[in-house]
């Protein structure tokens, strides 16, 4: 029993041997360097959580207002801020689409409708350049056309109403009289001449033929110059170049074949340069 | 209660840096620094009485001892690795050198009840906490190795230091 108290007092002096000064200077020194860290991790856990949590429905509310959301996680966002009194744009549900060329189905926008085309084997530089799926507002904008309502501006894309339909007579008149007051005098003029031709492989649309080059003259040389260099409406805003002329030149075909791709350019480029 | 951890090192860390010695720990007194650096850190969020405190202090040396351990078990000193910039101070020497000696024989569960329970002096239920044991396990492994170091010391035969 002596030994074990001779064992345990020789420990517990191993215990009470002081730190050198130099080596207790040390460790203070960098102690006192040391921040705290104040408050429990629980509470810091929770702080944290609930910051994060504020801005995941400040950031998505803010994204949701601003409608910059995917359309299903716009129309989720729509729905349930609905509930607390917050109006917020419904994804892509409010934007009118234009649904010319869609052959009757309808598409969310008009890559879709690009990509629907190019998977059954339709031409897709033929497909993107039809105005199905486009926003009605943009291709307002867009073609340089005077500012219209959506309704408007979709009555000047792509052929003329009285192109597929039998207009005769009276109705037929009353067709181009509002074609004129909406989209201009060249589309009238362009095409009271008979339908468009139906569109062959590797070139554009069906668009007014017959003295379509003729009587748009500058229009079907920009239509070549849309065939070579892409969306037509671009071109349109374009102020007449140099490079138009050869661009008639290379695709007068073009122009006199009528094989353009919408009336809206024609009629909004005539609009443009005769203006 | 607002403790300052300047106190709390002149208190504790004479005990803290014998039970590191005893448990022959790679280099004590860095291992000690560091030990107190994560004291200071956290002894904001500590509360409780000074026996909570030592047994809490101890948890955080045990921890931070197990850790050296296993970092230099993954990767051991290299025999070309530089030597240290200032020279080994003197006074690191063992106080009891025949004491050390004779616990370096004891089995590491043996050496670490009785290093906490004397020079750590912590009650039976701390050092059972803190090793995570029944406090019957650590009162059996105090009592062998006590007699285990009373034989060795008394007969002075085991005890024989080699290391000086």
């Amino acid at each position: 029993m002596d030994e074990r108290d001779d064992v345990t007092a020789r420990l517990r002096r191993l215990g009470q041997e002081p730190v050198e000064p130099w080596l207790a200077s040390r460790h203070l020194t960098a102690m006192a360097r040391v921040r705290t860290r104040p408050g429990s991790a629980w509470t810091a856990r929770i702080k944290i959580g609930a910051a994060f949590a504020v801005g995941l429905l400040l950031g998505g509310t803010g994204l949701a207002a601003a409608n910059v959301l995917p359309d299903p996680a716009q129309g989720v966002a729509h729905d349930t801020l609905a509930k607390v009194g917050v109006h917020v744009a419904d994804g892509d549900h409010g934007v009118a689409r234009n649904t010319d060329g869609c052959g009757g189905t309808t598409y969310k926008n008009h890559g879709q409708f690009v990509k629907s085309q190019a998977q059954s084997g339709q031409n897709a530089s033929t497909a993107a350049k039809s105005p199905c799926g486009k926003p009605l507002h943009t291709t307002s904008t867009v073609s340089g056309a005077n500012p219209q309502s959506p309704a408007q501006a979709t009555d000047c894309q792509g052929p003329p109403p009285w192109a597929h339909s039998n207009l005769t007579g009276q109705a037929k008149a009353d067709a181009q009289a509002q074609w004129q007051a909406t989209c201009g005098t060249a589309g009238t003029e362009a095409n009271d001449q008979e339908a468009p031709e139906a569109p062959e492989a590797g070139h554009q649309p069906a668009a007014p033929s017959g003295q379509s080059g003729e009587t748009h003259g500058q229009s079907g040389e920009d239509h070549g110059s849309g065939d070579t260099h892409g969306p037509t409406t671009t071109i349109a805003n374009l102020p007449a170049p140099a490079t138009t002329e050869g661009h008639g030149e290379s695709d007068g075909d073009h122009g006199q074949s009528g094989e353009h791709p919408t009336t809206t350019t024609s009629s909004s480029t005539t609009s443009t340069t005769a203006g | 209660m607002v403790l300052d951890a300047g106190d709390v090192y002149r208190a504790l860390s004479p005990a803290v840096l014998g039970y590191l010695r005893a448990q022959r720990a790679p280099d004590p007194e860095d291992l000690l620094g560091e030990i107190f650096l994560q004291v200071a850190r956290d002894i904001a969020r500590f509360s409780g009485d000074d026996d909570s405190l030592r047994r809490w202090v101890f948890t955080v040396a045990h921890h931070r001892l197990v850790d050296e351990r296993r970092r230099r078990a993954r990767r051991p000193a290299a025999a070309d690795d530089p030597l240290p910039d200032r020279p080994a101070n003197p006074a690191a020497e063992p106080v009891d050198p025949e004491l050390m000696a004779a616990l370096g024989q004891l089995t590491p569960e043996q050496r670490e009840v009785v290093v906490l329970r004397f020079i750590g002096d912590l009650p039976l239920e701390a050092v059972a906490r803190i090793t995570k044991r029944k406090v019957g396990a650590v009162k059996a492994l105090q009592h062998r190795a006590l007699e285990q170091l009373a034989r060795i010391l008394g007969t002075g035969g085991d005890a024989h230091i080699d290391d000086g």
